[in-house]
């Protein structure tokens, strides 16, 4: 019998050789996107794994230590995050004070003072960088390059710095390590982005079980007339349903091995695609065996599943009838389900927010179910929503076409939802994801100040003495100068030749020294009456201000350093230049003519005038919080195009199953004049009516059930407040809709092939 | 040039290695109702689809009305079978999501006309093919002879020039295909449409004024008694 099935299944000529092609294609491409969606979390995981050593802490607070702390030495350890042209260095600077002090990963030994080692793709642009931008920040000779233990990226760019123990003693962020840390710890997906991906995954893995079962049933129609001659010629019904299994088996196994072998193929460039702000090595990508087995055999029995399931709603009898049964009418009950779902999830999510010790597992189940019952119920209410669209076109469509397709629509919601169930759920789990991520993001967000992009500024990280609690007594408080963070005090001498060295560089059009506050509480009582806020708060003249961008000056100029960047909050009142030089200067930046040149020259000599630092300008902050936004987007709209390509597949798979169908039909209205137009139109109309409607509607409940997750997360304590998605996102689902939209239109030559008079039979 | 309403010259088409038609002649006069007989395979349907434009021939030429169809653009040939040849087939040429008037308006709504005047247009031929009361009945649920009936009338409401019939009767029972041929032919001469009917039943070439039997893809002259 498996011999008949296969030399049916393969020997039936060049259309179904061709049918199996297409299902085989549509089979590949599911199994390469499952494979790719199968090793993305690992993926992610690999690179916290080898992040870890960068979250190494003082001895005995290590969570996993890679040594034991007891046999070893002390490590003097100053971490920094450095900066060129928009990346991020990792640096550390290391002395040991002992011969066994713990060594990092990815070196056989610590470097020594006046040693450095660097990681390939920093040295790499060493070379290519004029010294005085980059080189002159690493004191020393490059001894060791930094293995693949200690890299997340192939692109990453880390430093070790060998150092003299007196050189990091002094510095107040030096920490004294034992051991190297070697938990790992997310840094691209926060707890939030976690249960986001979880959404992400069923909105990526629906689509291709639609495409799966919808490229199964391509052949259905054409099968049917077949299998019938089967059955007049003797076949039972099993075994007219096992040839059926075993073309779906064929052409499934044959999509699974193209589609795994793509995936190696494609490996080494999807590796290149930096999903979570750095790119991969293409082992990263390593596909376990037991994802391997489950695709395999999970990818075929679901097309085996779908044929026999095909073959049972037609009964095929042995004079060749097809015989239908009767759809039932479609009601909009299941859209209880919807709200049943929706009520479910914001539950959850009130629960997950102030639980907080629960399981980043069990929240991701707990999110699921839901979400999943969701989706089930607009799967179920599909059917429905096609009758609503079809009763408008029948209504407002003024010509054949639209009453052709909207009648077509309401004979057999079922179908019509089928073909684009796929798209539905794409752009409803995507507008889910979008709108969950834009308003984490949104929320995160940097704020932003008016200081010059062009500047680049250093300050050492203030001491904060006073921490209000929530503890002390409410009322009035009187603050004094010591209740202030404290910025250390910069060697005068150093500061007075950084200032002139910075002065030199060609392009810096301004230094900027900043001030201590002094110890007047009179002054300061006088700046609070003023409205400033106070923080780590620093004074500069009227001049210096307007250099940094601010202007509208009376008399000196309070900023506030903080994370997010550097803000005028007030005034003081007026000193002299005199009076402002006698305080210690706490900050120095400098102006620049915006080149990288004179930026990054600018930043070297502001991290060796001041040790210790990070030179920083507004385009790092901004761009340091725009690369987070950049890759959850990215990640986002990436997903979103993916599913709705694929979801756009099985719908041009559908409509090409229903031309196959009507061929006889059409050819007999081409016969008769009707214009080869007017059917494509009537094609068009039947995918696209419902498609762009069905679409509309998935966007609005996307976005509604985004609004009432954050809603119910606010009200639990932790989510932020809603924010519409962002341009990339309309923009990735109008062109994921366009892009499925020219697909259908591909199979439009099938029309005119189909239907054309001199191979269509009449009688 | 041909001087008839409709006329093969010389027509030869072949499909594959079979060749259907060798060189096949023949003149229709406007209003005259032609029965094309002759066994299986002979070529009368591939003749009869040759003159609507629905095959261009090999070889030969193909006249309506003064113009040479066979040369025409599919795009010029479909405008013409739309605009002035109705069909009725043996089976499926119902869309069997229209209910049975739109069916028949389906020709006028495919010329632009309005729904509602396609509609109106439509429903006098219920009354007058006996279909009253089936206005709004679907394909699946009409017997075979109300569909038949349906496929006449879809093909009569534009009032074609020329109805080409290629064996209408042919899957109903004797009572139904009686009935429908009278309506067929009452309808055409009505409306002074011509008529081209194949079939291979003698009782149903009997209605035609005239004739003709295709035998190795060549045509016969048969004169009536």
């Amino acid at each position: 019998m498996i011999r008949l099935a296969t030399r049916l299944t393969a020997g039936g000529g060049r259309e179904s050789l061709i049918r199996l092609l297409l299902t085989g294609a549509g089979m590949a491409l599911a199994v390469t996107m499952l494979l790719f969606a199968a090793v993305a979390f690992p993926a992610l995981h690999a690179h916290d794994v080898r992040r870890a050593w960068l979250s190494t802490h003082p001895a005995g607070e290590n969570q996993q230590p890679a040594q034991n702390e007891s046999t070893t030495d002390p490590l003097l350890w100053l971490q920094t995050i450095d900066r060129f042209d928009g990346q991020d260095i990792q640096r550390v600077d290391v002395a040991a004070l002992g011969p066994d002090a713990p060594v990092p990963p990815g070196l056989d030994e610590l470097p020594g003072p006046g040693e450095v080692a660097m990681s390939p793709k920093l040295q790499e642009l060493l070379d290519t960088t004029d010294p005085a931008m980059l080189a002159a920040r690493f004191p020393g000779e490059i001894t060791a390059t930094i293995g693949k233990a200690a890299l997340a990226s192939p692109d990453d760019l880390v430093a070790i710095v060998g150092r003299a123990p007196s050189e990091l003693s002094d510095n107040e962020d030096t920490l004294t390590v034992r051991s190297i840390e070697t938990a790992p710890i997310s840094h691209a997906l926060t707890r939030e982005m976690r249960v986001v991906f979880v959404v992400g995954g069923i909105g990526l893995l629906l689509p291709v079980i639609v495409f799966v079962a919808t490229a199964t049933r391509l052949a259905a129609a054409r099968r049917e007339q077949r299998l019938a001659a089967m059955r007049l010629a003797g076949a039972t019904h099993e075994q007219v349903g096992f040839i059926a299994a075993v073309e779906a088996a064929i052409a499934a196994i044959g999509g699974t091995v193209v589609g795994l072998g793509a995936f190696l193929a494609m490996r080494p460039s999807l590796a290149r695609i930096p999903f979570d702000g750095a790119t991969f090595y293409p082992s990263d990508l390593h596909l376990s065996l037991v994802w391997a087995a489950i695709i395999a055999v999970g990818v075929p029995a679901l097309a085996i599943g779908a044929a026999i399931v095909s073959l049972r709603r037609i009964r095929i009898s042995p004079l060749g009838l097809a015989q239908r049964a009767t759809p039932s009418r479609p009601t909009p009950r299941p859209l209880l389900l919807v709200a049943v779902g929706m009520l479910a999830l914001a539950l959850v999510v009130v629960w997950a927010g102030r639980a907080n010790d629960v399981a980043d597992t069990t929240i991701a189940y707990a999110v699921g179910v839901p979400f999943v019952v969701m989706i089930v119920g607009i799967v179920l209410s599909g059917p429905w929503l096609t009758t609503v669209v079809a009763r408008g076109i029948a209504r407002f469509g003024r010509r054949a076409p639209s009453l052709m397709a909207a009648r077509r629509l309401q004979d057999n919601p079922s179908a019509g939802f089928r073909a684009i169930s796929g798209l539905t759920l794409a752009v409803f789990v995507g507008t889910v994801f979008s709108g969950l991520s834009s308003s984490i993001i949104a929320n995160q967000h940097f704020q932003g100040s008016g200081l010059s992009p062009d500047v680049v500024a250093a300050a050492p990280s203030p001491k904060f003495p006073h921490m209000w609690s929530a503890a002390e007594p409410q009322g009035p408080v009187k603050v004094t100068p010591a209740d202030l963070p404290q910025f250390p005090t910069l060697d005068p001498a150093r500061t007075t030749q950084l200032v002139q060295d910075l002065g030199a560089i060609p392009g810096v059009e301004h230094v900027i020294s900043a001030h201590a506050f002094p110890d007047d509480p009179d002054l300061l009582e006088a700046v609070i009456r003023s409205g400033a806020e106070i923080g780590a708060s620093v004074l500069v003249s009227c001049d210096d201000a307007a250099a940094l961008g601010f202007n509208g000056c009376e008399g000196t100029t309070v900023l506030n350093i903080g994370p997010g960047g550097v803000e005028p909050t007030g005034f003081a009142p007026s000193m002299s230049a005199s009076e402002l030089a006698d305080l210690r200067v706490v900050a120095v930046a400098a102006v620049t003519d915006g080149s990288l040149g004179t930026m990054e020259r600018a930043r070297t000599e502001l991290e060796l005038g001041i040790p210790g630092t990070t030179a920083m300008t507004l385009r790092d902050i901004d761009s340091e919080t725009r690369a987070e936004f950049t890759t959850m987007q990215r990640i986002s709209n990436i997903g979103l195009t993916v599913t709705l390509v694929i979801a756009g597949c099985s719908l041009a798979v559908a409509v090409a199953g229903a031309i196959v169908e009507r061929r006889q039909s059409f050819a007999l209205l081409r016969l008769a004049g009707t214009r080869i137009s007017d059917l494509r139109q009537v094609v068009l109309a039947e995918a696209a009516g419902p498609l762009l409607m069905v679409a509309a509607a998935s966007v609005g409940l996307g976005l509604l059930v985004a609004y009432l997750v954050l809603a119910a997360g606010a009200a639990g304590g932790g989510s932020p407040h809603f924010v519409m998605p962002r341009f990339g996102f309309w923009l990735s689902l109008v062109g994921g809709l366009g892009v499925a939209l020219l697909v259908v239109l591909a199979t439009l030559p099938l029309l005119n092939r189909l239907t054309a008079l001199d191979s269509a039979r009449f009688e | 040039m041909s001087d008839q309403f409709l006329a093969a010259r010389g027509v030869t088409r072949s499909f594959g290695t079979t060749q259907a038609l060798r060189g096949a002649d023949l003149d229709v006069t406007a209003g005259e109702i032609v029965a094309l007989m002759g066994p299986s395979g002979s070529g009368k349907s591939t003749l009869l689809h040759c003159l609507a434009g629905i095959l261009t021939p090999d070889a030969g030429e193909v006249w309506f009305d003064g113009t040479r169809i066979d040369q025409l653009s599919d795009r010029a040939r479909t405008e013409l079978r739309r605009q002035r040849f109705g069909f009725v087939f043996q089976f499926g040429q119902l869309v069997p999501e229209l209910v049975a008037v739109e069916n028949v308006a389906l020709p006028l709504l495919l010329e632009r006309q309005p729904r509602a005047q396609a509609l109106a247009a439509a429903a006098p031929w219920f009354e007058r093919l006996g279909l009253d009361g089936l206005e709004l009945r679907r394909p699946g649920e009409l017997s075979g002879g109300e569909a038949q009936r349906v496929a006449l009338a879809r093909a009569l409401v534009t009032r074609p020039d020329v109805i080409f019939a290629d064996e209408p009767t042919g899957s109903l029972d004797t009572l139904s295909g009686e009935l429908g041929k009278d309506l067929l032919v009452d309808a055409a001469r009505d409306q002074q449409a011509t008529v081209l009917l194949v079939t291979h039943e003698p009782r149903v070439a009997a209605y035609a004024d005239r004739e003709v039997v295709v035998r190795d893809g060549r045509v016969h002259d048969r004169v009536l008694a």
